[in-house]
């Protein structure tokens, strides 16, 4: 975590690293609450809060990538590698885990390991 | 919030990936910090030197992740100190700069579009993304069920406060260019005005100790993060890392 970090201080400056952070936060907090519907009777969740949570992070995401990102193309590109990276290393990860025990295959179902 | 995710779609895929990036996104809040730190030291030593403003915020990435490979009781004793100092002083920066403010402007004839406003709030969202930390306490609690919640509630409460009245204060009293031209160093300008050179002084000293430990706090939960996803399965067993060297998962 200290190598990325150091990473990021050297190639972004201030504004970049805070617009990069917005974006993933968003991403980060829309997947919670789209999983979120799944448990909701459990967690006993408002699910008009839900709703509300998740139309403001996914349209405050679409706005900030319409608004912010589009004028700061080294951002953009900062988010599409952090993207890529987060989605390359889990299916490296899952590939090499199932190879060594093909049992676990993975599914994106509750419950599934 | 890694609970939610595996709840809500499994140990699958998606679960995988938002997890790498929510631990991605520890390293851009360590950055974040890191660079306001280095600003902040830069302009009180070298006079805003942008090469010694980045040798400063690595230099603080360093030594923070030393400290928490030592993992040192001193230091959580010693952040727990900060903040509370930190936060006496945001306090009185707040009373201060909203007592002796120019309301006229924060006029909202002089806004931006509200579109511009939307896009700014993304950044509000980064803000507030510590707060599942907050849940590492819970093996501590004798009652996590009640007092988790209104832990949570109670923090959210604070830090919002704290960071509409810190804002009030500095937009009330600088203009809006002025936070732009000054940047990492605005809230210390701010300070100027109402409380002279000390409060410039004083300000600048607090944002180095704040951003210090936000630093350690943010590295901090790397180790314990990524123990907890791979025994999920979720990321390569920590026992691997671990064998390599004891607690080198901060680095990573």
């Amino acid at each position: 975590m200290a190598l990325l970090t150091i990473f990021m201080v050297i190639a972004l400056d201030l504004n970049s690293i805070a617009s990069l952070g917005g974006a993933v936060a968003l991403l980060i907090f829309s997947a919670i609450t789209a999983a979120h519907f799944k448990t909701y009777r459990e967690t006993h969740a408002s699910l008009i809060v839900l709703v509300v949570a998740l139309v403001a992070t996914l349209g405050t995401l679409v706005v900030f990538a319409l608004t912010t990102l589009v004028d700061e193309p080294k951002t953009a590109l900062a988010f599409v590698v952090i993207l890529a990276a987060a989605l390359l290393l889990d299916f490296v990860w899952k590939s090499v885990r199932n190879r060594g025990s093909p049992r676990s295959a993975p599914s994106d179902q509750p419950g599934s390991l | 919030m890694l609970t939610y995710l595996a709840k809500g779609f499994g140990e699958g895929h998606i679960t995988g990936i938002v997890s790498w990036l929510f631990y991605m996104t520890g390293a851009i809040v360590a950055a974040m910090v890191a660079t306001s730190f280095g600003g902040y030291a830069s302009a009180v030593v070298t006079n805003g030197n942008p090469s010694w403003a980045i040798v400063f915020a690595v230099g603080l990435v360093v030594v923070m992740t030393l400290l928490n490979v030592v993992g040192s009781t001193a230091v959580a004793r010693v952040q727990s100190l900060i903040v509370k100092v930190v936060l006496a002083i945001l306090s009185v920066f707040a009373i201060v700069t909203i007592t002796n403010w120019n309301p006229t402007l924060l006029d909202p004839a002089g806004y931006p579009s509200l579109r511009e406003i939307v896009s700014s709030v993304a950044l509000t969202f980064f803000a507030f993304l510590g707060f599942g930390v907050i849940t590492f306490t819970a093996k501590d609690l004798s009652q996590p069920g009640r007092q988790l919640p209104r832990a949570i509630y109670l923090a959210i409460a604070i830090a919002t406060t704290v960071y509409v009245a810190v804002s009030l204060g500095v937009f009330g009293t600088l203009t809006a260019d002025q936070v732009v031209e000054y940047g990492t160093t605005a809230m210390a300008e701010a300070a100027k005005p109402t409380l002279g050179q000390a409060g410039y002084v004083l300000m600048v000293i607090t944002a180095l100790f704040s951003t210090a430990g936000a630093v350690n706090a943010s590295l901090y939960p790397a180790t314990g993060m990524t123990r907890h996803l791979a025994e999920a399965g979720q990321f390569p067993p920590y026992s691997a890392v671990r064998s390599a060297a004891a607690h080198r998962s901060a680095w990573w």
